[in-house]
């Protein structure tokens, strides 16, 4: 249904996508996580038809995405910048959009708009930013669309309301299932919600996998730091850090630990640690040389 | 909405849960258990990872789908969780044991005898129990 | 998947944001009711400019209708000029630039032909309003020579000159949405369109043809043949029509 084929867009000279390729055709709750500036709203609006690629291809339904009228009535994406009439009320923007999207649900709509106590009167620029989100959200799930795009949904909600939130999107998808794809920054908050994770980074796929995949992709190894340091040279580190108790721990990639049958011996005098797909993800996007650490010490 | 916890996937986790289910008789030989939909629903996870928790069960034998009608526990489910439990929470606690024991200068025919002594006291309690109750 | 897919044509599409349009837009009559009482107001203040012949406005005695077909045209003007930006695009999420363009045309269409059904009224209401400020002054002749014909040729030539600023405008702000650069764009534009207008206006009018904005009215309103009429306004909508195409046609939405 989405396919995206070597896409890249360039803004003035910067390379917001450079060449992302993936596919999804199956119902899926995939999370699209990424550092602010990774592309994920560039591919957002190139998947629902609103920027044209520079190079590669878009396909929705088969169909190139640009400009074409297919793709726009079977996706929804609802990101902060999008703009209302500004003389509607919350109603008539109901009424608006279930008139475009024909499995829209009007009467889930309006129920979504009292239980979060949105007045239906007010217009939408007169919400806060938080209901401005909610109602986005209200909106993009009431609509059903088969391909559903949802940026950074939770901008501005408080913590009560955003949990909230990831149980309606978890609810709806579970009672009309169809491809959600939820792009943040933050992924702890909704990892439990996701079955897979598109991890871009610098305009690129990095990693497209399921979720498991993410939490057993690296592991932390811990141990007297010359034994560590032994391994260090034969593994691709992810982070090294040096603990006072003469620990020194790294982050690898689980399957060249596997790879490198270490002896029994060794394994034993090793402690080894999960890596949660939060940190993976802190730790895949980190900047190359010591950080922090290296800055006070320097 | 139950909480989960813990540095393993989500699907282990779930998995272990439904062991733990079994193993304490809330769920029985036979019966149906949990469907995918409603362990996404206590535990707010995606009902696609909660299937893979079942189907970890269903690779082991304890839990077989039925088509059309859900996921049961199969009658044989207690022994093999049981068998499973015996190799591997048995043999760690096993090898913790021999590890000690070497620390201390134990030797084997020591370990040995002071293990027969505790099953041996073990067996007494559990008669003197048995006489107790009838 | 239960979430159905629909493969609606863009004709559909085009026609539902045509409906939603005139919708979302309705409180613009009332705006046209305002110019247009400005309008009447002016009337009365104008003196006779008799444009005369049944191809134009009746002016009658110090009232005219004159004052009133501008305020509708400023109207028209504002409200294309409005449709064309680049933020009334992004209301819609069911959308591509053909089908935003086509139902703003279609929404412009129905605009100029209101003002056409107004300015038709007119004569009738410049009467009313006349009798109640100085009763009944001698509007006589000219407004009792009206026949439907007459009031046939107001409603067709105020129409097709209110699209016709409608579509210039239209263009205009095309041309801005896609260049961000009014000012140069905006008077390039101008400038082609001067440059074409004077050059038919030569060979349809002769040497007598003047260039400038004096000469592109000269064009259309000292016209005398009902088809050259004709020819030149749709033509000249037709032109201003394809080019606002061609400047759409791969606009991104980026916001």
């Amino acid at each position: 249904m989405i396919r995206c084929d070597e896409l890249t867009k360039y803004f003035n000279g910067t390379r917001a996508l450079d060449g992302c390729s993936f596919e999804i055709s199956e119902p899926t709750l995939t999370g699209v996580i990424g550092v602010n500036g990774a592309g994920k709203t560039t591919l957002f609006k190139s998947i629902a038809g609103f920027l044209k690629p520079t190079k590669g291809e878009v396909y929705i339904l088969d169909e190139q995405a640009f400009q074409n009228i297919i793709a726009a009535q079977n996706v929804m994406l609802t990101e902060d910048g999008m703009s209302f009439y500004p003389t509607a009320s919350l109603h008539e923007l109901i009424g608006s959009y279930s008139r475009f999207y024909p499995n829209f649900d009007q009467s889930l709509a309006i129920k979504l708009t009292e239980y979060f106590r949105l007045e239906e009167k007010k217009k939408y620029n007169e919400l806060s930013k938080g209901m401005k989100s909610t109602f986005r959200l209200i909106l993009a799930l009431s609509a059903r669309a088969p391909i559903t795009l949802l940026d950074e949904p939770t901008t501005g909600m408080d913590p009560g309301v955003r949990k909230e939130l990831f149980e309606l999107i978890l609810k709806d998808y579970i009672k009309v299932p169809r491809i959600i794809l939820i792009s943040s920054h933050y992924l702890g908050e909704m990892e439990e919600l996701l079955d897979s994770i598109l991890f871009i980074h610098e305009g690129k796929v990095l990693k497209h996998d399921d979720v498991e995949e993410f939490q057993t992709f690296l592991t932390g190894v811990q141990g007297a730091p010359k034994l560590i340091e032994s391994l260090e040279d034969k593994l691709q580190i992810y982070d090294c850090k040096d603990f006072g108790a003469g620990i020194r721990r790294i982050i690898v990639e689980s399957k060249d630990l596997e790879s490198l049958s270490l002896k029994e011996d060794v394994m034993n005098s090793l402690t080894f640690k999960g890596v949660s797909p939060e940190d993976a993800f802190v730790y895949l996007t980190k900047r190359k040389g010591g950080g922090i650490d290296e800055l006070y010490h320097s | 909405m139950k909480a989960l916890k813990g540095s393993e996937p989500i699907y282990i986790q779930i998995g272990n849960w439904l062991e733990n289910e079994i193993l304490s008789g809330r769920v029985n030989p036979r019966e149906k258990i949990y469907s995918q939909y409603k362990l996404s629903e206590i535990f707010g996870i995606n009902p696609a990872t909660a299937l893979k928790g079942l189907n970890l069960l269903v690779d082991k034998g304890i839990v077989y789908k039925k088509r059309g009608l859900g996921m049961f526990v199969s009658h044989d489910a207690l022994n093999i969780l049981k068998k499973e439990h015996k190799n591997e929470v048995l043999t760690e606690q096993i090898r913790g044991l021999v590890a000690e024991a070497k620390l201390l200068d134990v030797s084997e025919e020591e370990l040995i005898y002071m293990l027969k002594k505790e099953m041996r006291k073990a067996m007494q309690h559990q008669t003197k129990k048995g006489d107790d109750q009838q | 998947m239960n979430s159905i897919i629909h493969k609606d044509s863009q004709m559909s599409v085009a026609f539902e944001q045509f409906k939603d349009k005139l919708y979302h837009n309705s409180f613009a009559f009332f705006q046209l009711i305002a110019l247009q009482a400005l309008g009447y107001l002016f009337s009365f203040s104008s003196s006779m400019t008799g444009i005369g012949d049944q191809h134009f406005m009746l002016s009658i005695r110090h009232i005219s209708p004159i004052p009133l077909f501008i305020m509708s045209v400023i109207w028209i003007v504002v409200q294309a000029f409005g449709f064309s930006g680049e933020k009334r695009r992004e209301y819609y999420m069911v959308s591509n630039n053909f089908t935003a363009y086509f139902s703003d045309i279609a929404v412009l269409e129905i605009y100029a032909v209101i003002i056409g059904i107004t300015m038709v009224f007119s004569g009738p209401m410049l009467q009313l309003l006349a009798g109640l400020s100085s009763g009944y002054p001698n509007l006589g002749t000219t407004y009792d020579s009206m026949t439907a014909l007459h009031y046939l040729s107001l409603f067709i030539t105020t129409t097709f000159y209110a699209l016709l600023f409608g579509a210039g405008a239209y263009f205009l702000g095309i041309l801005r949405s896609r260049y961000q650069s009014f000012l140069v764009i905006g008077s390039i534009a101008f400038i082609l369109l001067l440059i074409t207008w004077s050059l038919l206006g030569i060979r349809f009018i002769g040497p007598g043809f003047n260039i400038g904005t004096a000469g592109v009215k000269q064009f259309y309103v000292q016209e005398t043949s009902i088809m050259l009429w004709l020819i030149k306004i749709i033509g000249s909508l037709g032109a201003l029509y394809g080019l606002s195409w061609l400047a759409i046609k791969n606009l991104e939405v980026n916001r």
